[in-house]
């Protein structure tokens, strides 16, 4: 199993952060277009931009940290959870995201660019080095 | 062990991230991809691991699709076959961008 992580530096205190991960508004802002499931709380469904609508579950939420499980709804297959860490930086905020695999799914990810032609020994180390790594900053 | 590839699919995506979150497996599978069709003999000999090890290891590897191995009279010739990564490098690629994306837009409510 293995997972991708990603990390920002945000100028907003930790408190107007944590609203944008939680405040549909603010989520459909950033994330994708969010929609809370009243008749079932703690869930959500999101879509995405890249169009995939996405059914979101929430597993934990402390102060500092926001944990879902979110699953492709045209492919059911595809499972992942995401872990979102929050880290007072003075006045800013830094924002770990860490997503990492249930399961892939069978369907297409890049519909657009398929990696069918992609050789083989840069493609193993690319992915071995990703996965020993298991960490690549975003700012 | 069979010669021919496991089954494509999910689960076999799943078994390539297994397979390949063993930093042995991954020296393994350069050996094989590297140095052409090779036995478990041989790859056990050049490293400080068991031949037992290494095929266990192999084993792993095959469940993933990422060597096929075909039996030459008493040794089993072991290749390495790139298709599974397909999959998997889809989703590392196509979540990492889908994260910048979001990223960017989140940072630049904070600019606003």
């Amino acid at each position: 199993m293995t997972s991708i992580s990603r990390t920002v530096l945000l100028d907003a205190d930790t408190q107007l952060v944590r609203d944008a991960l939680e405040r549909p508004d603010l989520l459909s802002a950033w994330l994708g277009d969010w929609t809370e499931n009243d008749d079932e709380p703690g869930t959500a469904t999101v879509v995405t931009d890249d169009g995939r609508q996405r059914d979101v579950v929430r597993l934990a939420s402390t102060p500092d940290s926001i944990r879902w499980q979110w699953t492709l709804r045209d492919d059911r297959s595809a499972v992942s959870e995401v872990h979102i860490e929050l880290i007072e930086r003075g006045h800013q905020t830094l924002l770990v995201v860490h997503e990492t695999a249930v399961h892939v799914g069978a369907g297409p990810v890049l519909s657009a660019a398929p990696i069918g032609s992609i050789s083989w020994m840069p493609c193993l180390l690319a992915l071995g080095a990703v996965i020993a790594m298991s960490s690549v900053a975003h700012v | 062990m069979r010669s021919e590839r496991s089954h494509a699919g999910p689960e076999r995506t799943d078994a390539v991230f297994v397979a390949l979150g063993d930093a042995t497996r991954r020296d393994l599978l350069r050996a094989v991809a590297s140095g052409g069709p090779t036995t478990a003999t041989r790859l056990a000999a050049e490293r400080d691991i068991t031949r037992q090890a290494v095929t266990k290891h192999l084993s792993v590897l095959h469940t993933a699709g990422l060597v096929t191995g075909r039996r030459v009279g008493r040794e089993v010739h072991y290749e390495a076959d790139p298709e599974p990564l397909d999959a998997a490098l889809e989703w590392i690629t196509a979540t990492g961008a889908a994260w910048d994306r979001r990223l960017d837009r989140l940072a630049a409510i904070f600019r606003a």
